[in-house]
């Protein structure tokens, strides 16, 4: 009984209890899924795979490259950052010339072996992308940069995409940067804009190169030879697909570098794989070795110290001396000597002074860059041309300049009286540049000379190897065309074919 | 006279009072000590900053200490802000868990930090019209280090901390635990691949809810609901755990955000550095 009474008593004390927790409470929380926090401590800041430098020794090459760098256009980088390639460059005996100003530009250009332009923001002239493309066509290096990280909108500044800056510019070789950036999520360095490219082909700025990171790049658009291409892991903002995307190739010619990165080449970044060899191989593309020149470069003629060469039957005299100094200034502020001789050195760049028809040491030494001087008797004029640029060329390219009668044929240009004017001719050997002035007489020896003052043969009648320039009046005066169209000269490539020391004999 | 049978089963007064009425009363005192259960919120609508963290955290410990806080709803508006918030307030979070549900209601915006935080949770609602996601870190480079005249130091980072490439590749670390805590916290759920996450993008609430990001679509009631569900919990009270815990409410001054010439919110830090944040650029 008294057993029945507790639990009566027990129920009752329960049941309020009971009643109020089955009011609220209807089970027990148990955690959904075991949570776990990310594992802080394995997360390791990633690092890049550094490239193994090998001390690079540079063969010593004497003659005067200068790489000119455009920094007149607004462009969106500093000096400091291309210290990289800069300092190779200057390693290699070339010269860097800063363009701060975009004055006398076409001047700075004929100067130069290389044209670099990286991210501009203001526009060039047509006139300066005229020059440049003629600059290319006659020899010159281009590398031009287009980084989706520096480029620059601001209207009220007139600054502009600097793609499509870069792009009015490499348009004459039929190539664009594309306005999208690349990217990679899954396979990057230590971000998604940072990607991998592999190179493709063979090609010597790939020499030694097996991988490249760059860090923000556009692609290209065009005919070009693809060098370096996104791996299978890039994807592209504007479609976020993937394919095939090249960051970096060559104009068909091959005169001409683009590349949608400069990130690869700035400190610390070109330490990272092989971009270090590929910041070497630019360098050597831009300024290994000095370009093909014509007389579309004058005065920018010569590429190593200068010897101006005695003939006999033409003696210096006080008043060529003064104009000579005048050339001598000339070359000094390019860092080249000048010296009067009579002996042909190995090496030296060679001035020669003459008058026209030539003595038998000057037709040497023309003949010896593929000019040819002819006297005919032939019933028609007739000239042999140079083979047209994209044949097969002889191993010498030659022009013959035929007189006959008291006309001169010259190729390119006309027919042309074989009196009161003056000849400019020029050639290159592997180891010479040979710029020959030839006078009606002595005394206008002095009025070619004068031209390097004036800095440009804008008063002469040009071809790629000789111009004509007047001798009291003007060439385009008289000048008889060719009834039928001449082949247009490109610029020679020769070997040497007369001994440099050799001794004039008159 | 009632026979001593009849006596047996008669209950008197005083037997009333000791068997039913005494014990009654004893047991709805003590049911009376049985808290009435409570859904805590805690709103977080401003960018995650040290004052927001601290309001939240204080908010949450308190949950943590009181046995009547059964259950806590996260209400979302919040753009995220600094990194050093959002981990706190999400370990903060996964530690609550471990003794009562988390549910997220998306009001508006979970993005970067706020979704971080958001994936720690047990269950997340979002209004259809919210916008969910952007994982990843945004951040301003600092300037490479440098040396100054007046300006004197020990060591080459003392001043900027570490090198300018070191900063970057930590926002790479940073994004890395963020995916991490993205895929501990929507495990099977998940129908898109880590890649696709961390894209960046930031998603209606109902392409999220597609894509597991979420769990569901509603308003405020069904996550208090299915806050109570998951703990098991039925007639309880709703209560603001920043009143109840008598915390200061969120200042109105912004001082997170950088301020045009107007004095309008750029969306942009005041302050360089990283950030799970998201800055939608106008």
């Amino acid at each position: 009984m008294k057993k029945q009474y507790f639990l009566i008593a027990l129920v009752c004390l329960v049941i309020p209890v009971l009643a109020r927790l089955l009011w609220f409470y209807q089970g027990f929380y148990l955690p959904r899924t075991s949570s776990q926090a990310p594992e802080f401590e394995k997360f390791l800041i990633p690092q890049p795979t550094l490239s193994t430098q090998v001390a690079q020794e540079f063969v010593k090459n004497t003659q005067r490259r200068n790489v000119l760098v455009d920094f007149s256009h607004a462009n969106r980088f500093s000096l400091s950052e291309i210290d990289p390639l800069t300092n190779i460059i200057l390693q290699m005996g070339a010269n860097i010339q800063i363009d701060y100003d975009g004055k006398d530009f076409i001047n700075k250009l004929q100067d130069a072996n290389a044209y670099i332009v990286i991210a501009p923001t203001t526009k060039f002239s047509k006139e300066n992308i005229q020059a440049i493309s003629d600059f290319v066509d006659r020899g010159g290096r281009l590398l031009i940069i287009a980084d989706p990280t520096r480029t620059y909108q601001n209207y009220y500044f007139d600054l502009e995409d600097s793609v499509l800056i870069a792009n009015q510019i490499i348009d004459p070789f039929d190539i664009a940067f594309k306005t999208d950036y690349l990217y990679s999520i899954t396979h990057n360095e230590g971000n998604y804009r940072n990607i991998y490219a592999l190179p493709v082909g063979e090609n010597q700025i790939l020499a030694g190169i097996s991988n490249i990171v760059f860090y923000g790049a556009h692609p290209m658009a065009g005919s070009y030879i693809p060098l370096l291409q996104g791996d299978e892991t890039t994807l592209s903002s504007g479609t976020d697909q993937g394919g095939a995307f090249f960051i970096a190739g060559l104009s068909l010619k091959g005169n001409v570098l683009v590349l949608g990165d400069m990130g690869f080449m700035v400190t610390p970044y070109n330490q990272v794989v092989d971009n270090y060899r590929l910041v070497l191989n630019i360098a050597n593309y831009l300024a290994g070795t000095a370009r093909t020149r014509s007389l579309a470069d004058f005065p920018n003629l010569f590429s190593r110290d200068v010897n101006i060469l005695q003939t006999v039957g033409f003696s210096i005299d006080k008043t060529i001396v003064a104009e000579l100094s005048s050339l001598q200034s000339f070359l000094k502020s390019k860092g080249l000597n000048v010296t009067i001789t009579s002996k042909i050195e190995d090496n030296k760049d060679l001035l020669v002074l003459g008058t026209y028809p030539p003595s038998n040491t000057i037709d040497n030494i023309l003949g010896a860059v593929g000019i040819h001087f002819k006297i005919t008797e032939a019933n028609s004029l007739e000239s042999a041309f140079l083979t047209e640029a994209g044949t097969q060329a002889p191993s010498h390219s030659k022009l013959e300049i035929i007189l006959k009668n008291d006309n001169y044929l010259i190729p390119g240009i006309g027919v042309i009286p074989a009196s009161g004017f003056n000849f400019v001719l020029y050639g290159q050997t592997v180891e010479q540049n040979i710029l020959v002035l030839l006078a009606e007489s002595p005394k206008n020896v002095i009025e070619l000379l004068k031209l390097f003052n004036k800095g440009s043969l804008k008063d002469c009648m040009l071809q790629p190897n000789v111009a004509v320039c007047a001798g009291g009046i003007s060439p385009r005066d008289i000048v008889t065309p060719l009834s039928t169209t001449p082949t247009p000269m490109p610029t020679p490539s020769v070997t040497a074919t007369f001994s440099p020391s050799q001794t004039p004999a008159g | 006279m009632p026979n001593k049978k009849e006596k047996s089963l008669r209950w008197d007064q005083k037997q009333w009072l000791l068997l039913i009425i005494l014990p009654l009363l004893v047991g709805l005192i003590i049911s009376s000590f049985i808290p009435n259960p409570v859904i805590g919120t805690i709103t977080l609508v401003k960018a995650i900053d040290d004052s927001e963290t601290d309001r939240v955290v204080n908010q949450i410990r308190y949950a943590e200490t009181h046995p009547e806080i059964r259950a806590v709803v996260l209400i979302l508006d919040c753009p995220g802000g600094t990194i050093n918030g959002t981990e706190l307030i999400y370990l903060e979070l996964l530690k609550l868990r471990q003794t009562k549900p988390v549910v997220t209601m998306v009001q508006g915006l979970s993005a970067s930090g706020s979704f971080y935080i958001s994936v720690g949770t047990d269950y997340i609602i979002a209004n259809p019209s919210s916008m969910i996601g952007n994982v990843g870190v945004v951040g301003t480079i600092p300037s490479k280090p440098r040396v100054y005249e007046e300006e004197y130091s020990t060591g080459p980072y003392k001043l900027w901390g570490w090198p300018q490439d070191t900063y970057i590749r930590l926002m790479d670390v940073m994004k890395s635990t963020f995916l991490q805590a993205v895929l501990n916290g929507r495990g099977n759920l998940l129908k898109i691949s880590p890649e696709r996450i961390l894209r960046g993008e930031i998603y209606s609430a109902s392409d999220a809810y597609r894509m597991g990001l979420i769990d569901a679509l509603g308003p405020l009631s069904d996550a208090i609901e299915k806050a109570g569900e998951i703990a098991h919990i039925s007639h309880y009270e709703i209560a603001d755990l920043g009143e109840i815990a008598t915390i200061k409410p969120a200042t109105a001054t912004n001082t997170f955000f950088e301020l045009d010439e107007k004095g309008n919110s750029t969306g942009k830090p005041r302050e360089p550095g990283l950030y799970y944040l998201y800055i939608p650029e106008i």
